[in-house]
């Protein structure tokens, strides 16, 4: 029995949300937090590691 | 340690390793993601297909605990069609399961015959076998067959007991929304961020006023730390805003949202802050202007960030511009339990950030003097 598109979709609808649902956006979203500060904790860091060799 | 001192730096380890390992972990509420056919025109059984994302019966001894009658593990056993406007329901309890992931096929009877039946959107229910409710409203819309209008009728037409898919008991997970799914979790992440920028800006408000009352310099120093680390907070916020706006909106930026174009506005008065800042030598000149336009510019990013969203009759963002708040899916507060602890958390490390940047800044000053 040859299925439609929409029907294939429809029957490996569950399947397809039990893979794919949202659980990634909320890593990226951690993901970018962490990087940022870390980011901005070395803008710092380089900051106070010049004004040290100023001395 | 000293802990008088140090104190909002341990609310910030201890809050923050609390909101990002329960809201990581805690499970999602079970919930319908989806309903095939979506229209069906009555006469004679047909089958529904529902889609149920995080299924209680796919755990493991979930019939043979309902056998021995633990009920521990909730089964579905009955499916019903409810509409608003009808008196009564549609209801089978011939379901089948399908495949590992939570699909479930309902035989139901759709004769109308000779019951007093109209065209409606109904809402669909699970009823589990420990007498919860999973639920999607107006899923399904249901017409009258041209021949379907004389005869035996498989509509219940006494009113329906009351359908109520609010869990009373307490239970550790969170709400599952159709388009949020799993995403629901961003709201201990992507939103603190603002309250953080909001609470760092508000402060730097406060220190500049400060400043321009004493006239001392360290007040200066520490209100445009606090500024700059608000600026790195509202940017962390547009990217996870982006980031969780592209899979639920579908969209990276969708401008037709208050609360972004308000946004955009308001981050590009604080850029102007930057350039300003830059632009002045004389510290007691820089101080005087910059604490003066940071003053004059926090009003106004409030205004544009939380009130006019609040006003605009549209908005995408939850609870502004009559959409529904958060708070109306957390019907037991497991969200609130980590929400509240993230905000303050948050702050917290964003205000430690701070405190560190004005240190740094005022040790370059000291140098400068010397």
């Amino acid at each position: 029995m040859k299925q439609t598109l929409t029907e294939q979709f429809d029957a490996n609808a569950a399947e397809l949300l039990a893979k794919h649902n949202l659980m990634n956006a909320v890593y990226a979203v951690l993901a970018i937090i962490f990087v940022g500060i870390l980011f901005y904790l070395f803008r710092l860091d380089r900051k106070l590691t010049k004004i040290e060799k100023q001395s | 340690m000293n802990l008088k001192q140090h104190w909002y730096k341990w609310v910030a380890a201890v809050f923050l390793l609390y909101v990002v390992l329960g809201g990581l972990f805690l499970p999602l509420k079970p919930g319908i993601t989806g309903l095939t056919p979506v229209k069906i025109v009555s006469g004679g059984v047909q089958t529904l297909k529902i889609n149920v994302y995080n299924a209680p019966w796919l755990k493991e001894n979930a019939f043979k605990d309902q056998e021995i009658g633990q009920g521990k593990f909730q089964i579905p056993s009955k499916v019903i069609l409810v509409a608003k406007g009808a008196p009564g329901r549609w209801e089978t309890q011939k379901i089948k399961f399908s495949g590992d992931h939570g699909q479930l096929l309902a035989d139901m009877d759709f004769t109308m015959g000779n019951a007093k039946v109209s065209n409606e959107y109904y809402s669909v229910f699970i009823e589990l076998s420990n007498g919860k409710y999973l639920g999607l409203p107006d899923a399904i819309y249901l017409e009258r067959a041209a021949g379907d209008t004389a005869g035996t009728t498989a509509y219940i037409s006494k009113s329906s007991a009351h359908v109520n898919s609010d869990r009373e008991i307490f239970e550790m997970s969170f709400p599952n929304r159709m388009v949020l799914n799993e995403s629901v979790r961003n709201l201990f992440y992507h939103v603190p961020m603002w309250f953080a920028m909001l609470a760092l800006l508000g402060m730097g408000c406060w220190y500049a006023i400060k400043y321009l009352r004493f006239g001392q310099l360290e007040d200066d120093l520490f209100a445009d730390s606090l500024v700059r680390v608000g600026i790195v907070a509202g940017i962390l916020g547009c990217v996870t805003g982006a980031t969780w706006a592209r899979v639920t909106w579908q969209s990276w930026w969708p401008a037709a949202d208050p609360k972004l174009n308000g946004v955009a506005i308001g981050m590009t008065m604080y850029f102007a802050y930057l350039l300003l800042r830059s632009t002045l030598q004389d510290p007691f000149q820089r101080a005087r202007i910059t604490a003066v336009y940071s003053v004059f510019i926090f009003p106004i990013f409030i205004a544009l960030i939380v009130i006019m969203p609040k006003l605009s009759p549209n908005s995408l963002h939850p609870g502004s511009g009559g959409t529904v708040g958060f708070n109306k899916y957390d019907l037991d507060s497991t969200m609130r339990l980590f929400f509240y602890p993230a905000v303050i958390g948050w702050i917290a490390l964003y205000y430690w950030i701070a405190n560190l940047r004005f240190r740094i800044a005022k040790l370059k000053e000291n140098k400068l003097n010397a």
